[in-house]
């Protein structure tokens, strides 16, 4: 008896061993990306990511990925320790709040991520509802255009008119492409406000299974 | 011809008139599809039907070449550019990539465990989603992305050591597409009402 109790609990606690192992929680980031897109293996992706499942909007030709990833809490620390990634909070229905806000809208602008909409009543799935719907515009920008947003002088602040037109008209081919209303862009709207008017209405989308 | 299309790549050589080459060109080898290039992608696409925006490109796969080294891939909305989706396969290493205008990027990492010899692999492009299947299985979850709006279904490889077979590519199922590509929701609108409006 006493040696069937043994292994039952020596059974136990192997299984809890191994589930603990194999335990994965849906997180995301905002990383840089690595690589050089010359082979498969070695095509542009996501920063620290190396043999994980992860799922990458990528913001056209800007340096940055939005990323969703089944991860352990081990691989969330060591991808989180670094310094060039922003790792969003696990309950990403959990309201920003004042402390985080300016952080978050400062880390965002960085990028070239418009965020002057953001407040602490907004939750990180709306940010990352909002980031990922931009990524997607640019991705087809890129496709467009075959060349970055974001050349040299261009920054959020500008407004359109402060564009030369060919960079304007290749924001308009973009957006017509996609169906997008332009009614509520004037040559005196900032880029940022440009943008976010866009996102607004980019489709809803999935990331690594969950819905934005 | 007629969708859907199917190529069993019988014999040895070019590919036939029904293809057309992206970058470095793909041909038959034995009676298998490949790459004629050690170092760069090799890309086809079926040119003699037209495809709607929503396509499906499928393939079995043979033998792989090398693990991280040699690449074989099925492709949607393939392109000049070159523009495709495709998803490549080594046996271990196995993403979702897009290339836009020559810039390969990764849009799932790992999405597919393992892929061995006579696994079926295809690719389907609906809308702004991409769904990768292994033997009839639906791999991974429902990826999207916008940047390709249109294109014909194909094939892409790594370096000439991986081989296929039984490639077939073809539309989905439903009306065509829009023909400008754009996204099928909300208010439509076409240049000839807004444009002009940032120029």
């Amino acid at each position: 008896m006493g040696r069937r109790v043994a292994l039952v609990a020596l059974f136990v606690l192997v299984a809890s061993v191994s589930f603990a192992q194999e335990v994965v929680e849906l997180r995301f980031y905002i990383v840089p990306k690595t690589g050089d897109g010359l082979t498969p293996a070695t095509a542009f992706r996501p920063k620290y990511f190396e043999g994980i499942s992860t799922s990458n909007r990528d913001y056209g030709l800007e340096n940055t990925f939005l990323v969703g990833a089944d991860v352990t809490p081990a691989q969330h620390t060591l991808i989180a320790s670094n310094l060039d990634v922003i790792a969003i909070p696990q309950n990403i229905n959990a309201p920003i709040g004042l402390t985080a806000l300016q952080t978050v809208k400062d880390k965002l602008e960085a990028l070239h991520v418009p965020a002057h909409w953001v407040t602490t009543e907004h939750t990180y799935r709306q940010v990352i509802a909002a980031v990922g719907r931009l990524f997607l515009f640019m991705g087809r920008f890129h496709a467009r255009q075959a060349r970055t947003f974001f050349e040299s002088g261009v920054t959020l602040d500008l407004r359109l008119n402060q564009l030369t037109q060919t960079q304007r008209e290749a924001l308009e081919d973009a957006a017509i492409s996609l169906g997008l209303d332009l009614s509520r862009i004037t040559q005196t709207t900032t880029i940022r406000q440009a943008f976010k008017a866009l996102l607004d209405q980019m489709p809803s989308f999935s990331l690594h299974g969950e819905s934005f | 011809m007629a969708l859907p299309a199917s190529e069993p790549f019988t014999g040895t050589g070019a590919l036939s008139a029904s293809w057309t080459n992206l970058q470095v060109s793909c041909s038959r080898d034995t009676d298998r599809g490949k790459g004629d290039s050690t170092t760069t992608y090799c890309s086809a696409y079926w040119s003699a039907d037209a495809f709607n925006n929503d396509q499906k490109s499928q393939a079995t796969a043979i033998t792989n070449g090398g693990a991280g080294t040699h690449y074989a891939a099925v492709g949607v909305r393939m392109s000049s550019g070159p523009n495709w989706y495709a998803q490549f396969w080594d046996g271990g290493d196995n993403d979702l990539l897009k290339n836009v205008a020559g810039t390969v990027t990764q849009i799932a990492g790992n999405i597919i465990t393992t892929v061995a010899a006579n696994d079926v692999i295809r690719l389907e492009v609906e809308g702004t989603s991409l769904r990768v299947y292994l033997n009839n299985v639906q791999q991974g979850v429902t990826q999207t992305d916008s940047s390709l709006a249109s294109g014909s279904a194909g094939i892409a490889f790594f370096d000439n050591g991986s081989r296929i077979d039984d490639w077939e590519g073809d539309n989905l199922g439903g009306a065509p597409a829009d023909p400008e590509g754009r996204l099928v929701y909300g208010k439509l609108v076409g240049r000839g009402l807004l444009g002009g409006v940032l120029t």
